[in-house]
């Protein structure tokens, strides 16, 4: 627009080209997303609710893992992206949204969970789909051009190795003695996972029904949860048959890009933690 | 079920032709809007060089190039505004550091010895293992850096508005005067594609000038492009880096280089080859900054290496004597392109 200067009129065509492909392939799609207007999209309140084990996860808190470390969990954080009801055929219908689920305090609502409100059609479906990470286009965006939850200031981003780590679990180990942190910081395309959730009856699959709100976007319609179990998260090492042994391992307490075994087997061990409770 | 994409796609193009008709909002306005080719920056570039390749949505221009300039020079970028990227980058040094490892905001230690940017806009991936492509999405890293600049670019954003030559300086370079961190990072990638340096002694000899090179120079130059020191293979080319990385026998340190994006064992050591354009002026070296002179280079080539287990099989004792060593050294000399150290167009634009 700055440049209008020569040949107007193929300018503005190339702009509107530029546009009209900028605006469906970029970050625009977030902030402009005309999805979001439209009158016949139900909003979905998906509560994401932290668990370890039984209990719910508070960060701070001393849990117990299965190699029997007494931990506390600082930080627990994840993207979710690429999310998709299945329809009772099988197909799927794709929800936009990108989310940093954040189980720090201030984020949770006072019941301890976090919630994302998606918008989808109305109808009865078999299960919900979603991505831990980001998708591979935004991965490798360059970032300046990125905002919320995504950006510079996510909190997220390696910008030595452009991309975004897809979840950290953060802690240590309550012991006396000297203090021993835990650190995994998982990202890459490879370990993108795609967790697919559906309400199990034995071997049958229990249906639910996104109802139309009849123009109420109160809490009561449409709340669905799905359960994330940090205990999973420990339940099996680098070695396979063995659970992580925090404590006792050096190697299976820090991660980032590598140790390439480590980073494999928390991305493997992250996607265990899913489960739906539903309505 | 994909009539959510397909009313999507609808909606952005009306969406499209919409904007035709109103103000173009922010976002993505900047990307693959290209200036007239009058406006269009023209690179000095020395005899030999090859054009420099810019990313198609961020072609220089005179004033954000200029533009470019003032941020890169300007101590506002980082938290407690007592460091410019400059402060690091040292014209004086060919923009290098002469600190062994870089020293950020509250006097933070970093791990790493800043290279040399001359030339950089030549570089095919950025830091010393290489995981960053492009001068744009580099320049994020020491902004937000924790031990260099640790700003938060809305923090950053946000003063720059405040500072009044920004505002003509970003309405030049971009069109009106919005500040976004987007604008930022394109205007240093910008300005740095044009810290080009090709005027040396080696240079003119190149181009026909027999006198150009002491003799001493001219031998340690037949040491440095044959077997003889074997140092062409990986410091070749026009800017004297294969642009590759290497472990060149440096004894390991807790720093993986390559390794640390890869995770391939036989990367463990390996950097960056950087350009030996402006040596003399760019110590202390190698990306530690663990050697303080190029005798001390030349030694540890000579010796082949500390002897890494993943050591590249041209490291190995080269048995200059004393007088090849010399003029081995002598010819790393004649890389200096003195008139680069205080040119005008790269200098601080705020003096
Ligand atoms: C605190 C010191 C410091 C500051 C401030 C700093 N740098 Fe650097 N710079 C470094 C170090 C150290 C490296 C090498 C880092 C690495 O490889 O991990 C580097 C590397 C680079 C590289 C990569 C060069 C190559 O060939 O790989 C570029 C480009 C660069 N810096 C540009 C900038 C810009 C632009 C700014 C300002 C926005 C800036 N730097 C500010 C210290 C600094
Ligand atoms: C196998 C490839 C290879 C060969 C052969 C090689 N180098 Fe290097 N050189 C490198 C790499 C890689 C680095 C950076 C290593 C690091 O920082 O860890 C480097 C660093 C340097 C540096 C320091 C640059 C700086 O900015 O810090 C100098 C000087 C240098 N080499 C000179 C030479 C000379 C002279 C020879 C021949 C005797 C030679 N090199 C042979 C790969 C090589």
């Amino acid at each position: 627009m700055i440049y209008l200067g020569r040949n107007l009129l193929y300018t503005l065509f190339t702009l509107s080209i530029t546009f009209g492909s900028a605006l469906f392939f970029s970050g625009c799609t977030e902030e402009t997303n005309p999805v979001e207007t439209s009158p016949d999209l139900q909003t979905i309140h998906l509560r994401f609710a932290p668990y370890f084990g039984t209990e719910p996860l508070q960060l701070g808190e001393k849990y117990l893992t299965t190699a029997g470390d007494t931990i506390v969990l600082t930080t627990a954080m994840f993207y979710a992206s690429e999310y998709a009801l299945v329809n009772v055929d099988g197909s799927e219908s794709t929800l936009e949204g990108i989310t940093l689920v954040d189980f720090g305090d201030s984020q949770l609502s006072s019941e301890g969970y976090f919630e994302v409100d998606l918008k989808g059609e109305e109808g009865t479906y078999r299960g919900l789909k979603f991505n831990v990470g980001v998708p591979f286009d935004q991965n490798h965006r360059d970032v300046s051009t990125q905002s919320e939850p995504l950006g510079p200031n996510s909190g997220m981003y390696w910008s030595w190795n452009p991309g975004y780590i897809f979840f950290k679990v953060e802690g240590r180990v309550d012991s006396i003695g000297t203090p021993v942190n835990f650190l995994y910081h998982t990202g890459e395309d490879n370990r993108r996972k795609t967790i697919r959730l559906a309400s199990l009856n034995g071997n049958d699959i229990t249906e639910f029904v996104v109802e139309a709100s009849d123009g109420h976007t109160d809490h009561e319609h449409n709340v669905f949860t799905v359960k994330v179990d940090y205990s999973k998260f420990f339940e099996q090492g680098v070695e396979i048959g063995q659970p992580m042994q925090v404590k006792m391992k050096v190697a299976e307490r820090t991660n980032h890009v590598g140790p390439k075994d480590l980073a494999d087997r928390t991305a493997a061990n992250f996607a265990e933690m899913f489960s739906w409770v539903g309505e | 079920m994909n009539n959510i994409e397909t009313r999507k796609n609808i909606a952005a193009l009306s969406l499209s032709l919409i904007i035709l008709g109103v103000a173009f909002t922010s976002c993505s306005e900047d990307v693959g809007v290209t200036p007239p080719e009058e406006e269009l920056f023209t690179y000095a570039l020395p005899e030999g060089f090859p054009e420099i390749v810019e990313p198609e949505d961020n072609q220089a221009t005179e004033a954000k190039v200029e533009l470019g300039r003032h941020l890169f020079y300007d101590k506002h970028l980082s938290r407690n505004l007592s460091i410019a990227c400059a402060s690091c980058h040292l014209q004086e040094h060919a923009f290098s550091d002469p600190n062994r490892v870089s020293v950020g905001v509250d006097d933070r230690i970093g791990t790493r010895n800043a290279p040399s940017l001359a030339n950089v806009g030549y570089n095919r991936s950025l830091l010393w293992e290489g995981g960053v492509k492009t001068l744009e999405q580099q320049a994020i890293v020491p902004i937000i850096h924790p031990d260099e600049m640790d700003m938060q670019t809305d923090t950053l954003v946000d003063r720059l508005r405040g500072i009044s030559p920004y505002l003509a300086l970003f309405k030049a370079a971009w069109g009106d005067d919005d500040i976004t961190i987007e604008r930022i990072t394109k205007s240093l990638a910008a300005f740095e594609r044009t810290i080009i340096s090709g005027e040396t002694p080696f240079d003119k000899w190149k181009r026909g000038n027999e006198t150009a090179l002491s003799k001493s120079a001219l031998r340690g130059e037949r040491i440095f492009f044959t077997e003889r020191g074997d140092c062409f293979h990986c410091h070749g080319a026009f800017n004297f880096t294969d642009n590759i990385f290497h472990n060149n026998g440096l004894s390991e340190t807790e720093d993986e280089g390559r390794f640390r994006i890869t995770q391939y064992n036989l990367d463990k050591g390996k950097f960056k080859t950087p350009t030996l354009r402006n040596i003399e002026v760019t110590a202390p070296y190698m990306h530690d900054g663990r050697l303080q002179s190029l005798e001390e280079v030349i030694d540890h080539y000579n010796n082949g290496g500390d002897g890494h287990s993943n050591s590249d099989p041209l490291i190995r004792p080269l048995n200059l004597t004393e007088e090849e060593q010399l003029d081995l050294l002598n010819f790393l000399k004649s890389l200096t392109d003195e008139e680069f150290l205080t040119r005008k167009d790269l200098s601080d634009p705020w003096q």
